[in-house]
């Protein structure tokens, strides 16, 4: 009989009138991964997140090898073997990625009154070993890491506690193909040693793949655990939603599809050392994805377009006036915008309201004479937007931060796309959004595209890639590596051979 | 995963280095066209005294205000718990003849009471901390006030001063505490663990804290700290001139000015050189432009604050070429 490593036990929790989770029992056995499916705001991270001390449950037991278990902070987790992997980027920017790593955890290294900086980096160096995980610059300052270098960084900074519970919240979503293996090696490594996982993932896929059991959370209660094998993929859906959900949201038909005029323009894009000799056109009415392994440059390309990074040459332009763009102000003039794939960073205002959001890029269009904001037509705006999107919150002065992963992409896409644009460049649109939200918002692209806008979807995924444009740019190692079309060349071997 | 993308410490360093001997020879250079301005005045040993005197109260306090400051609180208090605090020594020297022991004990002990009522005021009440440092300032204001107005009519004059116990006044006193302070600001700051969490305090408070960082308690200790090292300041100002004369109406801002620029500088520094050296590199920026523009016959008080503050922005400028400032 398998042996128990965490028990939860009528756990409890509530954000003033939301019950985020309630009466939740779950039990983990050893050298096992349990999968915790449900849409955002369902209550996945809630858990996860009293499971490791960040937040306090209100009522309920915790056991952990069969003695009660309440952690009060992170750090008292951490005594008791239990570390975790956030769902939001938890780094300090300013400060070394090393440093990162042993932050809360530095007493081992003090050597007299300093710390002591060698020591900490030969531990990290240790760890990346140990579990086989990529090297990531440690001697630099996190912010200027990758999101997925970060997102390792994190991974290895929960390693070093040598934990025996480790919980992942989204962490594979800001992974590119090749990292996504690594984590996967490395997860059965893990629970080879009879340590366990708790899994948060969108990847439903992924999810039945990697875990021994799934638990499907809906509105903060348990409505089924079982073992992973014994879902399907159509019931896994109905579960989390509540309803049937359509086996296929992606596109239906397999011919490229778009009018001939071309609206965005790209020649011979360089950024030293993040991308080389970058050449396409997008015409209007197109999905052009870009796809890549890790560090391929995929992402790079994007904020190069939209003009963010140092050093940029080759010529962009857009329009049938061919007007060039070199800094972001020139993408907004020519009717155009840009999603980064790290949205708290660089996309969303996390303090300020929902309806903030939503009004900030059409406060222009919105302004009257003597650039007076009318707040009724600007209370209109965001509502039209609010109600379009169905983003699920307590209304328009809603704080973004307080909402949940899906539903703050809902925002950052929908204050755009209710704009009448030509063109949009999306990073990894649907990172961290569960499967009705990617649904919802594979459907609002689908609609675009038919209304003819254009749009580059840079993606680390390939089924979303393959499934939703009409063709993939795939770059290698900064480069141009080819350029497939639906027509024929749409498949996971043919791209993954060119990737390599 | 290849960190192609990503400049590796070495190339950073590299950068980094070259950008600092920029900005040092920059800075050199306008020493040089200066002293050719004033006819060969600002390289004079005695004008180099001066300037490397007058370096030493704004960077000892910039550095106090540098610890307070980078955990999110922005207190304007300061100025006016210098001169409380300040007054507290004299008069433990002057009036209760406490000597040395009673002028570094008076002053430190005040400003660490003062700097920790204020910083509670802001963390505990969980007011915004520049309401509760200008509060604060018009309360301490006022007691120093009412101090030096109770001991002013025992000494029959209307200030405190310091006439004995000012060996902490004299050029090469003065110049090494400033030093050693400097240096082990450098320490704390960078290579200890407190100084790794104030950092990440003020780099994320809620990543810190989800990383097992106490928030209040870092927030204390830097608050501590920082009113240590502004106390030392105080301590060396008041025997270099023997006096602090108290102030109302928020005049006690003033007095804290060029610390200020001091921290503005190295905040506008900060992709260039370390927070400890940038307050370093401010000292002498502002320490020097006031030296030269007195030498020049530039009023104080107006052409000459105009002068810090182009200067203040052009240092923002200097540190922002080629930044995009996205992360990625």
């Amino acid at each position: 009989m398998a042996e128990e490593m965490l028990r939860i036990e009528g756990v409890s929790k509530s954000f003033g009138p939301t019950k985020a989770n309630r009466d939740v029992n779950l039990i983990l056995n050893k050298g096992t991964v349990l999968g915790l499916a449900g849409e955002n705001g369902s209550g996945k991270s809630t858990l996860a997140s009293m499971v490791c001390g960040m937040l306090k449950k209100d009522s309920g037991k915790f056991y952990k090898n069969g003695q009660v278990y309440n952690p009060f902070s992170p750090a008292d987790a951490a005594k008791h073997g239990v570390a975790m992997v956030v769902q939001e980027l938890g780094v300090i920017g300013n400060l070394s990625g090393v440093v990162n790593m042993f932050l809360g955890k530095m007493d081992k290294y003090k050597k007299g009154p300093l710390v002591d900086l060698a020591a900490m980096n030969r531990d990290a160096e240790s760890v990346f070993e140990k579990w086989g995980l990529p090297k990531v610059p440690l001697d630099v300052a996190a912010g200027t890491l990758s999101i997925e270098q970060r997102k390792i960084m994190e991974l290895a900074r929960a390693l070093i506690t040598d934990p025996d519970f480790l919980v992942l919240d989204e962490i594979s979503q800001a992974l590119s193909q090749d990292n996504r293996e690594v984590l996967y090696a490395f997860i059965k490594k893990f629970i080879s040693l009879g340590r366990t996982i708790l899994m948060v993932t969108h990847d439903l896929e992924e999810m039945v793949e990697i875990c021994d059991e799934i638990a499907v959370l809906r509105d903060g209660v348990i409505v089924e655990s079982k073992a992973a094998e014994k879902y399907s993929m159509n019931e896994l859906k109905r579960l989390m939603i509540g309803r049937e959900v359509s086996g296929d949201y992606y596109r239906d038909d397999w011919e490229e599809s778009y009018q001939k005029e071309v609206i965005l323009s790209v020649k011979n894009l360089n950024v030293p050392g993040k991308c080389e000799n970058i050449s396409f056109d997008l015409h209007k009415g197109e999905i052009l994805a870009i796809c890549g392994l890790s560090d391929a440059g995929i992402h790079e390309v994007g904020s190069a377009i939209f003009g963010l990074e140092e050093g940029r040459r080759g010529k962009v332009t857009a329009g049938s006036g061919h007007k060039e763009i070199q800094k972001p102000g020139d993408i907004i003039k020519t009717r155009g915008a840009y999603l980064s794939k790290d949205r708290d960073a660089n996309g969303l205002m996390l303090d300020a309201s929902i309806g903030d959001n939503l009004i900030l890029p059409s406060a222009r269009d919105l302004s009257g004479k003597g650039a007076f904001l009318s707040p009724v037509k600007a209370r209109k705006l965001a509502q039209r937007a609010s109600e379009a999107f169905e983003i699920k919150s307590t209304g328009l002065r809603h704080i973004v931060r307080r909402l949940s992963g899906g539903n703050k992409q809902k925002v950052n896409l929908s204050r755009w796309l209710i704009k009448d644009l030509d063109y949009i460049i999306l990073d990894c649109p649907t990172r961290g959004v569960d499967i009705g939200v990617k649904a919802y918002i594979y459907s609002v692209l689908k609609k675009a595209k038919a209304d003819g806008l254009g749009i580059i979807m840079i993606s680390d995924e390939l089924p979303e890639a393959m499934g939703m444009s009409d063709r993939i740019l795939v770059m290698k190692n900064h480069q141009f590596a080819a350029m497939l079309s639906r027509n024929t060349d749409f498949t996971e071997d043919k791209i993954m051979e060119v990737m390599l | 995963m290849a960190a192609k993308a990503v400049k590796t410490g070495a190339d950073q360093k590299k950068i980094r280095l070259r950008n600092q001997i920029i900005v040092i020879g920059i800075i050199v250079a306008i020493y040089v066209i200066a002293n050719f301005l004033t006819g060969g005045k600002v390289f004079r040993p005695n004008n180099i005294r001066t300037i490397l005197t007058q370096v030493t109260y704004p960077l000892m306090v910039g550095l106090g205000l540098m610890f307070i400051f980078t955990t999110g609180m922005i207190d304007l208090s300061v100025g006016a718990q210098v001169i409380l605090a300040a007054n507290v020594g004299a008069i433990a020297v002057q009036i209760y003849g406490l000597g040395y022991p009673g002028l570094i004990i008076g002053t430190v002990v005040t400003l660490v009471i003062t700097e920790l009522l204020c910083t509670s005021c802001s963390l505990f009440l969980k007011i915004p901390s520049w309401v509760a440092g200008l509060g604060c300032a018009l309360v301490f204001e006022a007691l120093g006030m009412i101090l030096v107005g109770a001991y002013s009519e025992t000494l029959g004059t209307s200030i405190v001063y310091l006439e004995k116990c000012d060996g902490f006044g004299s050029f090469l006193v003065i110049f090494i505490i400033a030093v050693v302070v400097a240096v082990i600001a450098y320490f704390i700051f960078n290579r200890t663990q407190f100084g790794y969490n104030l950092r990440a305090i003020g780099g994320g408070g809620e990543v810190a804290e989800a990383m097992g960082i106490n928030r209040k308690k870092t927030i204390i200790m830097a608050a501590i700290i920082g009113a240590v090292i502004i106390a030392i300041g105080g301590i060396t100002q008041l025997s270099y001139t023997g006096r602090f004369t108290p102030t109302s109406g928020m005049g006690s801002l003033s007095g804290i000015f060029k610390s200020l620029a001091v921290v503005l500088i190295s905040g506008s520094f900060s992709r260039i050189f370390n927070d400890v050296i940038g307050c370093v590199v401010g000292a002498f920026i502002v320490a020097g432009l006031f030296n030269v523009l007195t030498l020049l016959g530039v009023p104080s008080g107006t052409g000459q604050d105009i002068c810090l503050g182009v200067v203040v922005m052009l240092c923002g400028i200097l540190s922002a070429l080629h930044y995009k400032g996205v992360q990625k």
